[in-house]
Parts: structure tokens; sequence; C-alpha cells
């Protein structure tokens, strides 16, 4: 992961805790993290924000093992060992990547169920980075549970 | 002006510990009547859980966090020892700019303290909606009896005024200068417990039997007054001792006491008990909550169910009880950062 400043870290806090998105006023295109450029018809500096379900399927995924852990996620290999990454496809139809966790990394599997979460990602400079990750889906609401 | 709770939310990680693992590494375990005991996954601490907890009480409620008028959070384990967390929780669950923020961060009681403000806030017409958080980590020295107990585990109440599910009635908060009970000094990672047992049975049972009884008197209550009685959870054995002590019986005590499955939450120690009388309660059934904390003081309420009530909240407490996994007591140290000497 490349280095991000306290700055950086601030200015993108939306989208890091809330999983916030840019919709495009124009096409309707949902780009996440935000952008000035949609990806979809080019239209710049014309999105309004949109929080995302968190709620998707597990699109594709790898283990990152202890071993290859970077450097600012150390002490988080340290505490967990490996821990899976994945690419999930969120219900508005947009992948987003995230770390996987409440889980073995043995037991993703492609199309699980999942949810976002708020979590503790690693520390630098001092800062305690949280931010979202994702996590198998714990509870369905009761209505969901009957169907 | 009816002030109330108007919802609430929990949270429980999902992973625990049994007792037994203690008992194979140390050959016994110190937390009486405690099975086993939440454990928050090392990416967790009193700060997520919060967030969590909050989420649910705002969706119960069918809330947005931009209503929301006041956010007060307790904690004995802040991530940051000077730092507002309250305002990392308002943005991480989107909360307006101009909002009433504050931490409690020094005592176990201060998650009931923090209720009662929350109370007093939306009472005194500074606003519509308070919210009340309450989440702890808390962490001792392996070594010591206290770690035992220690669980993990948040809550969250939504305080508002007119259709609320449970009315506030009053409260009563007494303290005194006392080391009976557990302390952390400045700076210090773990807490302690001077193992003072005459002083530790003083302050516990004495500062719970007291504002109890006085709050009781001010509301000139009999026993057969409180369908629930809630109290502050060190052990599984010493609040019902309690309880007898002052009259009450068992039933009256035992939905409350979670501490044998989720340990001593500091903070939520009371609280989550309460959750879960909340979940059971029925119209007009009054409920006393009474927290202690170490230093030392205690707050006592009380609330009437009302027939707005409608079902539990969701997750449940019965729902996180049953969603779990355990973990040995090597990655119950692994995740506690107890193994890790690199600071």
């Amino acid at each position: 992961m490349a280095y991000i400043s306290i700055p950086s870290m601030w200015r993108t806090l939306k989208p890091r805790y809330r999983l916030i998105g840019a919709k495009c006023r124009k096409c309707g295109m949902i780009c996440f993290p935000p952008r000035r450029i949609c990806m979809k018809c080019g239209e710049t500096d014309n999105f309004e924000e949109v929080k995302l379900s968190g709620r998707g399927k597990v699109y594709s995924y790898t283990i990152i093992a202890r071993g290859a852990t970077v450097y600012e996620h150390r002490r988080e290999g340290l505490s967990g060992g490996a821990f899976p990454i994945a690419l999930i496809e969120l219900e508005e139809g947009i992948r987003v990547l995230g770390q996987i966790t409440d889980c073995k990394p043995e037991e993703v599997r492609i199309g699980m169920e999942v949810e976002v979460v708020f979590r503790r990602i690693y520390e630098q400079d001092g800062i305690i980075r949280y931010g979202y990750k994702f996590r198998p889906v714990r509870f369905r609401k009761i209505k969901e549970r009957k169907a | 002006m009816k002030v109330g709770i108007s919802s609430y939310g929990v949270y429980i990680p999902k992973y625990r510990i049994k007792s037994d693992e203690y008992v194979k590494v140390w050959g016994y375990f110190a937390a009486a009547r405690v099975k086993e005991k939440a454990v928050a996954r090392f990416d967790e601490d009193s700060l997520t859980m919060a967030v969590e907890a909050s989420i649910n009480a705002l969706e119960n409620a069918g809330l947005q966090p931009e209503s929301l008028d006041a956010l007060y959070f307790a904690t004995t384990t802040p991530p940051y020892e000077e730092k507002l967390l309250s305002a990392s929780l308002a943005s991480s669950l989107g909360c307006r700019k101009d909002i009433a923020l504050a931490d409690y961060t020094n005592s176990t009681r201060d998650g009931v303290t923090a209720l009662l403000s929350c109370m007093d806030f939306v009472r005194s017409g500074r606003g519509k909606w308070a919210l009340a958080v309450a989440s702890d980590n808390p962490i001792s020295t392996p070594e010591s009896d206290l770690e035992h107990g220690l669980g993990a585990s948040a809550t969250a109440f939504l305080v508002g005024s007119g259709d609320v599910i449970a009315e506030f009635e009053d409260a009563c908060q007494v303290g005194w200068e006392s080391w009976g009970g557990r302390f952390r000094r400045y700076g210090k990672k773990h807490t302690v417990v001077l193992g003072i047992t005459p002083l530790e049975r003083v302050e516990y049972t004495g500062l719970l039997s007291y504002v109890i009884k006085r709050l009781m008197e001010k509301r000139n209550l009999k026993i057969k007054d409180v369908k629930y009685l809630v109290l502050h959870q060190i052990d599984g054995r010493i609040p019902y001792r309690i309880a007898a002590s002052l009259g009450f019986n068992d039933e009256q005590i035992r939905d409350s006491m979670l501490v044998s499955l989720v340990g001593d939450t500091g903070v939520c120690s009371s609280l989550i008990g309460f959750v879960n009388v909340l979940d059971k309660a029925e119209p007009g059934d009054r409920i006393l909550v009474a927290s202690y904390g170490s230093g030392a003081g205690a707050d006592a309420f009380t609330l009437i169910v009302s027939g707005n009530k409608s079902g539990k909240s969701f997750p449940s407490i019965s729902d996180y009880l049953e969603s779990r996994e355990y973990v040995d007591y090597a990655t119950y140290l692994r995740w506690r950062r107890i193994l890790l000497t690199e600071t």
C-alpha cells in the first residue's frame, strides 16, 4: 500500500469511515473512492455524495501471507497473521477493495455475502488509521429470516 | 414532558474465550460464575464497537445520524488518552458538525453517567435527540485475577421525548474517596486492583447498596414495585448477594446477569444487562439500574416501560449470544497484544 499522509487521510475520511461514494449527475455512474472525473462519461466535478449500502458479495479474493505484510501493517500482521483481501461487488453494482474480517482466511469464498464494518486498519505517524472492512453477514433481518 | 429511552442497540464481538482456557494455563479461573467472555478481535477497540452499537440504536429507531443533537461517549479504554473520541464517533456515524459532544473516560460507572447526562440534556430542552454510547475493552496484566473476568462489548441508548419506550423516572448518584476497586495510573496500560478484600467489599457492595437504598427512599419504592433490578457485575456471584441483602429475590435480577456469558465489560457492565431486560420487559414494568465505578462512585436510576415498546431490538442480545466462535488463550493474548513486546 502506498504511504498515506495525515492530510490525505483527513481529506478522504468520508469514504474511509462511512463508505461515501460519488454519483455522477450526468450519467448516474457511482465512483468509489470518489474522484473528479467520471469513469464512464468523463464529466468533470459534477458529482453528488452517496452513501453506499456496504452489502455485497465477494467477487474475487486473495490471502496476504504473514510474511508478505507491508511495513505499516506489520503490527496487525503479528497480531492477526495472514489476512484476506477481496474485491466486493456491492448491491449498487460497483466493486470495492477491502479486507475481510471476523473470518478465517480459508473460509472466504467467491459469492460469499458480506457487510461493511468500521475497524482499525493500521497505525502510522502516531495515528490510528480507522476505516472499512467487510465481514460475512452476521445477522439477517427478521423478514429476511422468514423468507 | 415524558423523557426516556426511544431506542437502543448493543454490540458483542463474535469471539469468546471459555474459562477452561484459563484453567489450562493458570490452574484456576478467578471470576466466579463466569463461563465464557466476549473477546474483541485485534482490529477492534472501544471506538469500533461503539460505532456498531450506535448504528444499531439509530436503525432500530429509524433515525438519521444528522438528527442527533448530543452524543456522549463513555469508556475506560479510550484509544487515545487525550483526544475527543465522541468527535471520532460522530464523524464515523455521519452526525452534524453542530452537536453537543462529551467523553466520559475515568470510571466504570461512566456508561450510566453518560446516559443520565443525555436525559438531562433532553429534559432541559437543549435538543430533541441525544445518544449515550458506552463501549469498553478493559485490560489488565495476564497474571492478575482481575484480568480473568474482563470482557468486551458496547451499548447505545437513544434518548428522546414523547413516544419513548421506557420513561425515565428518577436518579441518585453517590461517591467518596476509596482505593478498594480497580484503577489505572496516568500513562499505564493495565488496570490493577490492590486486592484489599475488606475495602473491596465495603466499596463495591457498600456503594451499590447505598445508592439503591437512597433512590428507593427518595421515590418511596418498595421491593415489589421493582420488576427488574440490574446491577453492575464484577462477577456472577456478588450481585446476587447484594440483591438478596437488600431484600430482592433472584428472579428480579436473573435476566440481567450477562456477566456469566460476556464477562465484566467495564462501562457496559450494568448497561448490557439492562438491554437484555429491556428486550424482555412488558409495559408497566419498573426497572432499577445501578452502576458502580471505582474511585469510588455509584449511579442508580429507575424507568418505567411504556406501551410504545414492541418486541426486541435488532440484533438482540440473544442474537449476539448465539453468534459466536471460540478462541484459545494464546490467540487471546496475541489479539490483546499482550504477547507483543514491541510497542
